[in-house]
């Protein structure tokens, strides 16, 4: 009986370990919550339209990802995106922030190119330079209409 | 000429009969978790049946289910070139769907169907009425522990159903398939969300209530169903119980994801 | 409410759907003696027992257990009430998950702030007494029908009840066994002094064991007195009941016959 009591116990008890290990793998590392305080550092950029682009999309520099697209608002009737970039990366104050699109029906990312300043943003700081997502149908009747 | 409607009609007060018995027996037993005397070991001896002894089934379920997305999706990704997204199109389908619902559904397959027969034999035998004559209240020593050790369990499974699955879908996807490998963890991390994760327990812990509730209540009134008496009324109860359950899974899915999303 | 009298029933009526199954009961129920209640299968007898612990309750009547209507009562003074009886059920009711000595403890756990000393104790000394020894840690599936029954009388002691009730005690039983369990109703009765009401269809064995013995018939108890009594009644419906359990009794002899013969080889 006792021996049948323990083996029930380091069953339950095995059980609950892998469980707590898989909740606390999909939290932390996939849900991208943190556990030990923000180690990210807070951006934000304001472009004319986001459109395409979701909450959660890459930011990259020079094709590495950096980062990640943490919440999408409107502000003063623009798109205000901030993002969160990982710790360590150096961002120049005159870097310039621009919607990219992975293929052509891929996900929208933010590429962040790399500028000269010496200045370096900190946290909370806002890109100012900015390029809006290309909209190929735009593109396309300005073409037709001549306006380019 | 009447008849059939007055029929209709008594078949509805029976079944408003039965969801109001079920709203009660519920409330008792979720009342009965907090009522003294506590005890742990009714407790892990229920964590065991549900979730332990359903760690096999839950692992090779969502193994394969996960091998069988990452197959699917290489191939139809592939034709779009977005095979760099298979990561984020794997792993957003099993937490946000197939991770708590599957978990779900073979639970109750494998534990609502035990749960329901163990509860409806003890009905029939009067081990039910015995433990009223002792005064000790048969929701709080028999179904409350059930309903914990589910609340505990059904969550942790899907926890382990999706770790499991996105490890298959990276085994084919990647390692069979030839898929990159960067890509697929990026394009994992990138796409799920803390509202994605959070969907996906807020899910398994409404399932898991469902199918205690609904099992656990199959099997303790079976005394009362038209269901017939003895054995073979159990049998009809716990096969009623698991596609109650089922159903019921299902359509909880659609109300919380429409919610959620 | 005398002191005579610890269980009353007064005309209580019961239907199931469009069946009556009691239709204006009266029994009184002696204090300290055993009271059998007979009749034919189907005819309630179980329903009237489920009546006495609150467990159905009356659509008419009242059912008076020490001067308090159970029908009348719940939650709480329900619960203290039904302390104050042991049940033992048609199949024992035992729980197959809980070994013997658990089954037997659980109302201790349950109900009582007793150490876990004092419950080994106490359950051992039950066991002693209906001879259960060595059976502690067997499971019920691995009992025999008899030693079921003792397991649920032992269970049924344990909160030191008043009333004890018996619903079919020898259902599914062979005569040997039938006859040691009661032989053990009346030792336990005898050493414990408690109220005893059996439901039976047993009738020959158990009317030496009644003190009263009560005619449950379409409904209604059609009388009410003691074995002897009842055998000697004019009542034509009582005389007929006799008369047809009077074949059983020609068996029965047969079977004291053969349980002589038995003893005398040293049946234990």
């Amino acid at each position: 009986m006792a021996r049948k009591g323990f083996s029930i116990e380091l069953a339950v008890g095995i059980f609950m370990v892998l469980g707590l290990l898989g909740v606390a793998y999909m939290t932390v590392n996939l849900g991208g919550v943190d556990l030990f305080g923000s180690r990210y550092t807070h951006i934000s950029a304001r472009f004319n339209t986001v459109s395409g682009l979701k909450k959660g999309a890459q930011v990259e520099i020079a094709g590495v990802v950096v980062g990640k697209v943490d919440r999408i608002r409107l502000v003063d009737d623009r798109a205000e995106i901030d993002m969160l970039i990982e710790p360590g990366v150096e961002l120049q104050a005159d870097v310039i922030a621009s919607i990219k699109t992975q293929g052509i029906i891929g996900d929208k990312y933010i590429k962040i190119s790399p500028g000269g300043d010496d200045t370096l943003l900190k946290d909370g700081d806002r890109i100012t330079e900015t390029e809006s997502a290309i909209d190929l149908e735009e593109l396309v009747s300005k073409y037709v209409f001549g306006d380019v | 000429m009447l008849q059939p409607i007055a029929r209709l009609g008594g078949r509805g007060l029976e079944l408003l009969n039965d969801i109001g018995r079920a709203g009660i027996f519920l409330l008792r037993s979720l009342l009965g978790i907090f009522m003294p005397p506590w005890k742990i070991r009714p407790i892990i001896k229920q964590v065991y049946v549900i979730g332990a002894s359903s760690f096999g089934v839950i692992f090779f379920t969502g193994a394969f289910v996960g091998m069988v997305l990452g197959l699917q999706g290489y191939y139809t990704l592939r034709m779009f070139g977005a095979d760099s997204v298979l990561g984020s199109a794997v792993a957003l389908s099993l937490i946000r769907e197939l991770g708590p619902v599957l978990t779900a559904l073979m639970v109750t397959g494998r534990v609502g169907s035990a749960i329901c027969a163990e509860v409806g034999i003890m009905r029939i035998s009067e081990q039910i009425d015995a433990l009223e004559c002792m005064a000790i209240d048969p929701y709080r020593f028999l179904i409350s522990p059930k309903f914990v050790a589910g609340l505990v369990s059904v969550p942790l499974l899907t926890a382990i159903f999706n770790i499991v699955g996105l490890m298959g879908g990276f085994l084919v996807g990647v390692r069979l398939l030839g898929g990159n490998e960067g890509a697929y963890i990026q394009s994992m991390k990138s796409s799920v969300l803390i509202g994605d994760i959070r969907m996906c327990f807020v899910k398994s812990v409404c399932f898991a209530l469902l199918i205690i509730w609904i099992c656990a209540d199959r099997g303790y009134w079976v005394h009362l169903g038209r269901n017939g008496f003895g054995a073979e009324g159990v049998s009809r109860a716990t096969t009623q119980a698991v596609v109650i359950s089922s159903v019921a899974i299902l359509v909880a899915d659609y109300v919380i994801t429409f919610i959620m999303l | 409410m005398t002191d005579e009298y610890c269980i009353e029933l007064a005309g209580v009526e019961k239907s199931f759907g469009a069946q009556r199954v009691l239709k204006g009961v009266d029994l009184p129920i002696r204090r300290g003696l055993t009271t059998v209640i007979v009749g034919e299968s189907g005819q309630g007898k179980s329903v009237l027992l489920k009546h006495i612990l609150g467990l159905v309750r009356p659509d008419a009547g009242r059912v008076l257990v020490g001067g308090t209507d159970v029908a009348r009562i719940k939650g709480r003074r329900l619960k203290e009430l039904r302390t104050r009886f042991g049940v033992l059920f048609q199949s024992a009711a035992l729980f197959d998950s809980l070994s013997v000595f658990e089954n037997i403890a659980l109302p201790l756990r349950e109900r009582t702030a007793m150490g876990e000393r004092q419950i080994h104790d106490k359950v051992a000394a039950t066991l002693g007494m209906l001879d259960l020894g060595g059976s502690e840690d067997k499971y019920p599936a691995q009992l025999s029908g008899g030693m079921k029954k003792r397991v649920g009388l032992a269970r049924a002691l344990q909160l030191d009840p008043e009333i004890l009730l018996f619903d079919e005690p020898t259902t599914g039983l062979d005569p040997v066994k039938s006859r040691e369990v009661y032989q053990i109703f009346h030792d336990t009765q005898k050493r414990l002094g408690y109220t005893s009401v059996i439901v039976s269809h047993d009738i020959p064995k158990i009317f030496n064991l009644a003190d009263y013995v009560a005619l449950l018939h379409d409904g209604k108890i059609r009388i009410c007195a003691t074995s002897e009594e009842m055998q000697r009644s004019e009542d034509p419906l009582v005389k007929a009941f006799i008369s047809r359990v009077m074949g059983n009794i020609y068996v029965s002899d047969i079977e004291s016959r053969l349980l002589r013969d038995q003893d005398d080889r040293g049946r234990f």
